[in-house]
């Protein structure tokens, strides 16, 4: 303020003061305003929804829900999926892994050629605690990682809920393989792409099942259709309480497993 | 504008017209028709051939109460892929491995093998015979029976009511051990 | 975490392993990844010391700008060949181009390095050389004179006008060519931070170590190929320069350092599910190329002893002789970090229970030979880049001199 200003510093005109008092008012109808409309929109804000669980986007979502307290190691299905898919020596689009937990409380996990020609009877009952056979195999996420990745688009969600290769289309970078936190991918050696379980989409598009679940003699593997509530997997994930493999990283997996305990990786 | 700009401009120009034209030419008609991929696809992986023919092909033609399928289990788990007998069912036949490694693969007692599984000691229980000389696999099978195929019901190849057993029993000479183990 | 380092092997007995059936026959990405975020880093950290002297008027390194430029040229067209070279289906790598996937990190990066390639490193080039070009045209054979009217796009006008105008773009070129840089080697480590299924890779520390130990990288890089070919050259090298640099990489290396530390820290903090794989994975296979090379070799004693230079009395001799040793260790540093990262993040299971293996062969399609050679290439490139448009700035004038009296003249 400059001096000149001083002397009429205490003696408020009414203009003075009217212009002040509609200054405040101003403010304090701004402040006012300000505050009710934060309130209603952080209420707005807090009634707003999230819907974390999509329901299933086409009325054909197909999965496979998988047993783990039946099944018996037999190694049926990898044998079969290896045959009817002709996958390369060495690799698996399905294997099923051992669990032993030993009763000092050792967790030893193995599988010998992707438990192909079953599993050796090695391990002394008198030293188990518990033991465990599961099957492992592409889950199918629908939020899948390695989709995510691919760089062209040579990978998909197919319209019925499986993750495909295109292999005419795979340029072969191995992103997704990396990128899948199950293992489920590798590389094909005789296409130079990567390559993965299909669901059996050739047999699965014709009425048949995978072959896996064709050929599983103690019924350890339920494939159907989420979408529809009568089908079989839809009952079996009802009545039983199923879980998913590595939920924490939100991949939308959808092989669902019925006792599945937390020695399981 | 600067002589530079207009010569990089249209050098640009070229190559952005370039890059267009040669994708629109290359990139595959159906691409994108359903989303980031191409929709072809689908229809190039269903081509892939079934080697694995399913249990309804098999009842069709055989008989169908053993006490495994009575269980639910698919003759193919047993038998192998079963595809290629429906077509040239004379030429191409089924596995049948009669072996007790083979048996072994679901009933040899493994410490890690769920209890309620029937499972037997292979080095204990009649370690000299074939599990099938006491354990009938198939029981309706009688030496000449043309059993269980149920004319009418059969939407295959006449033939294809015929030789069962003959196929089976003769297969089932232990020709091809050790397809596991 | 001190047993990581007094007994480096002690944990490895201690692995319950399980590895999965597929991860069992080969790990994906081998060596020529490798190599490629080092070469991509190479590039963006070169630029970055160009554009020093550019933008920033860092004019006491003004020696080594266009020799920085040449050498990000040279790296970034061979950049793409590693990758190109490892894949299954090379011939299908057009795709990435023509239907990139909006979610996919790998798509993005024909569009990053196009627009790095064309849009700034070219261009830059193109404005910073115009003038040189135009004069060596008129005093070059038959086929050199083609060439560079064709590099010039045949705009031969060097009056102060157009010559002003190359000035500003290139400046405008090189304002745009930082985040650029940036971009294309963050976002390289954005691929790798990207990965959730991944805990070695999964960071988002990633894109930004990346980044610094790109800068590292690339400043010595520059620094190792400019105290080489002054050597080589028999011309006197500018201690000067030489110092600005040594400087600057002690600076950037500062910052590499404290984010790597950062996130080594962090890991061990936060004691997540991957930590004792992890510690089994840094304590054997990796605990010499951790530990050892990247962080104590190319980082702590180079920043240690450019540190103490600054202080040091020392003589111009000794001092490039140090600093020849230095860029030389932080370029093996930084390639071992790479390697780290890129090998590193597939020597364990997705288990999180075993360790796979990674056997380096020397002939086959990603074997050593090769690698070899595209770790060349980019060396032999720039020798031809210089020959063609010489960074040096005593030919130069040289040059400049006699195409101003040649035009004289003409």
């Amino acid at each position: 303020m400059t001096p000149e200003e001083k002397p009429g510093e205490n003696t408020m005109t009414r203009t003075d003061f009217l212009a002040s008092a509609a200054k405040s008012a101003v403010l304090i109808g701004l402040g006012a305003g300000g505050y009710a409309s934060f309130n209603s929109l952080t209420s707005k804000l807090a009634k707003r929804k999230l819907t974390p669980v999509r329901g299933y986007p086409n009325s054909t979502w197909y999965s496979m829900a998988i047993d783990i307290t039946t099944c018996i190691g037999c190694g049926k299905c990898v044998e079969a999926c290896c045959t009817e898919n002709d996958v390369p020596p060495e690799h698996f689009r399905t294997w099923v892994e051992r669990y032993v937990v030993k009763n000092n409380g050792e967790v030893l996990i193995d599988s010998p050629e992707g438990g192909k020609n079953g599993f050796p009877d090695d391990i002394p009952e008198s030293d188990i605690a518990k033991s465990f056979f599961m099957p492992k195999m592409c889950n199918h996420c629908d939020e899948s990682p390695c989709i995510q990745v691919c760089p062209v688009g040579a990978t998909f969600l197919s319209p019925e809920g499986v993750v495909l290769v295109d292999y005419e289309y795979c340029i072969g970078c191995c992103y997704c393989i990396q990128s899948c936190p199950y293992g489920s991918r590798f590389w094909n050696p005789k296409r130079h792409t990567a390559d993965k379980c299909t669901l059996c989409y050739h047999r699965i598009t014709k009425g048949k099942l995978p072959a896996c679940v064709e050929v599983c003699p103690v019924k350890a593997r339920i494939f159907g259709n989420l979408a529809d509530p009568n089908s079989e997997i839809s009952k079996f994930c009802r009545d039983n309480a199923v879980m998913t493999l590595k939920p924490h990283l939100k991949t939308g997996a959808k092989v669902f497993y019925k006792g599945l305990t937390k020695e399981a990786v | 504008m600067a002589p530079q700009a207009t010569r990089i401009s249209i050098v640009f120009g070229c190559l952005i017209f370039a890059f267009v034209g040669i994708r629109s030419v290359t990139v595959p008609e159906s691409f994108g028709k359903q989303g980031h991929w191409r929709f072809t696809s689908l229809a190039d992986i269903s081509k892939h051939e079934a080697k694995f023919e399913g249990k309804q092909a098999c009842i069709d033609c055989h008989a169908n109460n053993t006490p495994h399928t009575a269980k639910g289990v698919s003759c193919e788990t047993c038998h192998g892929p079963g595809a290629a007998h429906t077509k040239e069912f004379d030429t191409s036949k089924v596995v049948v491995n009669n072996t007790r490694a083979f048996c072994g693969t679901c009933h040899a007692m493994n410490a890690a093998r769920r209890a309620s599984f029937p499972q037997v000691d292979m080095t204990d229980h009649h370690p000299a015979q074939r599990c099938t000389e006491c354990h009938k696999i198939h029981p309706e099978d009688a030496p000449t029976a043309a059993a269980g195929t149920k004319p009418g019901t059969v939407p295959k190849a006449d033939a294809s009511a015929k030789p069962t057993t003959e196929v089976l029993s003769k297969a089932a000479e232990p020709t091809k051990p050790g397809v596991k183990k | 975490m001190w047993s990581l380092f007094t007994h480096p092997m002690s944990l490895f007995a201690q692995a319950g392993t399980y590895v999965f059936p597929n991860e069992k026959n080969e790990l994906q990405w081998g060596i020529l990844i490798v190599l490629y975020p080092y070469l991509t880093g190479l590039v963006a950290g070169a630029f970055i010391l160009a554009s020093l002297v550019r933008v920033f008027k860092a004019d006491a390194v003004k020696p080594t700008y266009r020799l920085a430029l040449l050498t990000a040229l040279a790296f970034l067209i061979c950049a793409p060949l590693p990758l190109v070279g490892h894949l299954g289906h090379p011939e299908r790598a057009y795709e990435i181009m023509f239907t990139p996937h909006a979610t996919s990190a790998m798509a993005i990066f024909g569009f990053v390095y196009l627009w790095y390639l064309m849009a700034v490193l070219l261009l830059e080039v193109y404005f910073d050389y115009r003038k040189d070009m135009v004069l060596a045209a008129q005093k070059s054979g038959m086929i050199m004179k083609c060439a560079y009217t064709l590099f010039t796009l045949g705009v031969k006008d060097l009056s102060p006008k157009a010559l002003e105008f190359d000035e500003k773009a290139g400046r405008f070129l090189t304002i745009i060519g930082i985040p650029s840089a940036v971009l294309l080697h963050g976002y390289v480590g954005f691929i790798f931070g990207s990965l959730k299924g991944n805990p070695w890779w999964s960071s988002v520390l990633m894109p930004l170590i990346f980044l610094l130990s790109a800068i590292v990288s690339g400043i010595a890089m520059v620094f190792v190929i400019w105290m080489a070919t002054t050597w080589f050259r028999k011309q006197k090298l500018d201690i000067k320069c030489a110092n600005a640099i040594g400087r600057y990489l002690m600076f950037a290396l500062v910052f590499d350092l404290t984010l790597e530390t950062l996130d080594i820290v962090h890991r061990i903090y936060e004691a997540g599910e991957s930590l004792e794989i992890l510690r089994l994975l840094s304590s054997g296979y990796l605990y010499y190329t951790i530990f050892i090379v990247q962080l104590f070799l190319g980082g702590i004693v180079p920043l240690i002893v450019l540190a103490v230079m600054q202080a040091a009395k020392m003589s111009d001799a000794v001092r490039i002789r140090y600093y020849f040793v230095l860029a030389l260790m932080v370029q093996i540093g930084v390639f071992t970090m790479r390697w780290n990262v890129v090998i590193g993040g597939q020597l364990f299971s997705k288990t999180l229970l075993g360790l796979t293996t990674y056997k380096l062969e020397l002939i086959g399609k990603e074997g050593f030979l090769i690698f070899l050679t595209v770790l060349s290439l980019p060396f032999v490139i720039l020798f031809v880049l210089t020959k063609i448009l010489p960074p040096w700035e005593d030919h130069e004038e040289n040059d400049s001199l006699q195409g101003k009296a040649a035009v004289l003249a003409g």
